[in-house]
């Protein structure tokens, strides 16, 4: 049995911020290995990218136990969303062998809020001045 | 969010085309991964069998209208009994031909004490020779086959990203794909390479050394138009020549013609290499001087020569693959301009070198694409029409079907002259004040021109952004755009304004900072439009790096144009 959670149910962050957690699990057997991961990566009509921007990892861990953790939160890629391409940030707890997980999905973006691109067809007119040299 | 995600790619229908194909992967090499296991364990076995002194009691060169084979019989002694065997070769063996019938014949002549490998579970079977262990090598290839077409079921039914599964664990297992497109591209090259090797090069390199070989008066013995039937119901030619010669006071038969191997659909040349090849007729043969049985009539290529480029295409898309492998499996990176990827997967942002202007690299410079598709348009119209003039005059259902890819490659050719003509434009030339800018700042663009910009009627200056997604469907692989930021910088017909001038760009503050990851990007960039009266207009896309809020404070503010 494994457990994630984040300090008072934050889930969204601006870059620089501390995303901090802790995580318990109990098992029969002492696991191999116990991380705490934080990742990005895309969704939407392309083909999955994604990065581990930083790892926690629980050396030796023993058949149970609760430990905390904290990441800062990079200054990017943003969370955002738009017509063909999302990319999202998730917390993610993975014990090994076995690969059993919880997972949090979160947000990083300057306002703590995801970014929502508009979809454009045709050049808006105006524009800014433009001077000779 | 409102990301929407494609569902034709993952349609029964899609999924089930896919499955179909990569099935005929699958089957076609399991088909021939057990025939070569057959095969192998028959030329292996052999290996176990007992070296034991025969005689040769008869040998013959065995004639039919389209094959020759070697018939021997020969006796030996196997514990206290004698036997009498008739097979030549135990295994896998090239093809028998002229050549190496009468090499045969000259090694194992009639009376001649030989050996032969004789079974000793059953001594009556027995052989001459062992088959070539190394033909097993090509057991590798069904190998690849079964790899590609079993991988391509997985992964046409493998769970979407997304679904299930830790993220995290999916990005960690995602680095070991380099070999197995590296193993795929090889397929392509090995292929391709060998394929190219023997129709091509091999019988160019034998020309050039026969070249120089001593030419021995021949006789025609027979000539005509060998027919044999084509895999598509049509029919393929050769050229069967049978012609004498006499070597160290020896008469040996020749059935070369040239060093080109193969059949194919074209009649017209060999019906006249026939024609002027009359049996009894007296003319030169070009003999090996260390192999009196290599001999050919002509030194000179065939016109199906150039069917050895075709394999050429599998060679360079193999080298393609092979060499973008790395690139094509990295997961992970996030690489805008000055913006490199860590180790993580995360964008770290240079420091140095950070302010100062730049002067901007067009996308896709008009002389790259122009090449792109000049060479695509060459290799295109050489292939189709090569097989074209090979057409016999009656296949004019095939010169029908083969006439739709001739106007396919008329039309890349006339989109190559077109790319010819762009590159005759006037270029338009970019400056920044900063190689990259953060989201809601301010960046000075100067633009000017080389080339005649007076031809230009009318020009725009836009600042865009947009979405670039990749993704397979099938087997080809598409980039689908989406375009969230296109605002008019300049738009002037007034010609005095064309060459040179600058414009502020201030960058949305709310937006997304550039993003390049292998599948998914966000580009910024500023696009250039000159409008030019019948003639391609100018048009180039100037891709600049927009980054994170946060990094505004690596910048300095840079003091305004006077």
């Amino acid at each position: 049995m494994i457990r994630l959670g984040l300090r008072e149910n934050q889930t969204a962050f601006r870059p620089g911020e501390t995303i901090a957690g802790a995580v318990l699990w109990e098992y029969e057997k002492v696991p191999a290995g116990a991380e705490v991961r934080l990742v990005w990566f895309t969704r939407g009509k392309g083909t999955e990218d994604g990065g581990i921007a930083a790892t926690v990892a629980f050396a030796g861990p023993p058949a149970a136990d609760t430990r905390e953790f904290s990441f800062d939160a990079p200054n990017g890629p943003y969370s955002f969303s738009g017509t063909l391409i999302a990319v999202l940030w998730a917390v993610e707890f993975v014990v090994m062998p076995g690969g059993e997980f919880q997972r949090i999905e979160i947000v990083i973006a300057p306002d703590a809020q995801e970014i929502h691109l508009p979809r454009i067809e045709q050049p808006k007119a105006g524009g800014l001045q433009a001077r000779r040299s | 969010m409102n990301v929407t995600i494609s569902s034709s790619s993952n349609s029964a229908a899609g999924k089930g085309c896919a499955t179909l194909f990569f099935s005929i992967f699958a089957i076609a090499g399991t088909v021939f991964l057990g025939f070569f296991c057959w095969a192998g364990w028959n030329t292996a076995r052999a290996y176990a069998w007992k070296k034991t002194d025969c005689v040769i009691e008869s040998s013959a060169i065995q004639e039919s209208h389209d094959s020759t084979g070697f018939d021997v019989s020969y006796t030996y002694r196997f514990g206290g009994r004698n036997y009498t065997g008739n097979r030549y070769t135990a295994g896998m063996l090239s093809t028998m031909n002229s050549a190496s019938a009468q090499r045969a014949l000259a090694r194992y002549p009639k009376g001649a004490a030989a050996y032969c490998y004789v079974n000793a579970s059953s001594p009556a079977e027995s052989a001459l020779l062992r088959g070539n262990l190394w033909v097993l090598l090509f057991g590798l290839i069904p190998l690849v086959f079964i790899a590609v077409g079993v991988g391509g079921i997985i992964f046409v039914w493998r769970t979407k990203p997304g679904a299930g599964g830790a993220v995290s664990e999916r990005l960690r297992g995602g680095k070991g794909g380099v070999l197995g497109i590296r193993i795929f591209g090889s397929v392509f090259i090995l292929v391709g390479g060998g394929l190219m090797y023997v129709m091509l090069v091999h019988p160019m390199l034998k020309e050039m050394a026969a070249a120089k070989w001593p030419q021995v008066p021949c006789e025609i013995l027979s000539s005509k138009v060998g027919q044999h039937s084509g895999s598509k119901g049509g029919h393929t030619y050769s050229v069967d020549v049978r012609y004498r010669y006499t070597i160290g006071g020896r008469e040996w038969i020749g059935t070369n013609y040239n060093f080109d191997t193969g059949t194919s659909s074209s009649l017209g040349w060999r019906a006249v290499v026939v024609v002027s090849l009359p049996a009894g007729k007296k003319t030169l043969c070009h003999v090996n001087p260390d192999d009196p049985l290599d001999a050919v009539l002509s030194v000179q290529g065939s016109p199906d020569r150039w069917f050895g480029l075709i394999p050429g295409v599998f060679l360079i898309v193999g080298l393609f693959i092979f060499f973008k492998a790395p690139a094509a499996a990295r997961k992970g990176s996030v690489v805008p301009l000055s913006v490199t990827a860590t180790d993580s997967g995360l964008p770290a942002i240079r420091q140095g070198g950070a302010t100062g202007e730049t002067e901007l690299k067009q996308a896709a410079p008009p002389g790259c694409a122009f090449a792109a598709l000049m060479l695509f348009a060459l290799v295109w119209n050489g292939i189709v029409w090569a097989i074209l003039l090979s057409l016999g005059p009656r296949e004019t259902v095939a010169r029908i079907f083969l006439g739709i890819f001739a106007a396919i490659g008329l039309g890349i050719a006339v989109g190559a002259v077109y790319r010819l003509l762009a590159l005759f434009n006037p270029r338009p030339v970019l400056t920044v004040s900063a190689p990259a800018v953060p989201l809601g700042g301010t960046l000075e663009v100067r633009w000017r021109f080389t080339g005649n910009v007076r031809r230009i009627v009318k020009l725009t200056i836009s600042l865009m952004a947009r979405e670039e997604a990749t993704y397979r469907r099938g087997t080809t692989t598409t980039t689908d755009r989406s375009v969230f930021v296109n605002t008019v910088l300049l738009d002037t017909a007034d010609r005095a304004q064309f060459a040179s001038g600058s414009v502020q760009v201030e960058i949305p503050r709310d937006l997304i900072h550039t993003f390049t990851a292998p599948n998914n990007q966000i580009v910024w960039m500023l696009h250039v439009h000159g409008d030019i009266p019948r003639w391609p207009d100018v048009n180039a896309e100037f891709p600049i790096t927009v980054l994170p809020r946060e990094t505004a404070t690596f910048f300095q503010e840079q003091p305004p144009t006077p």
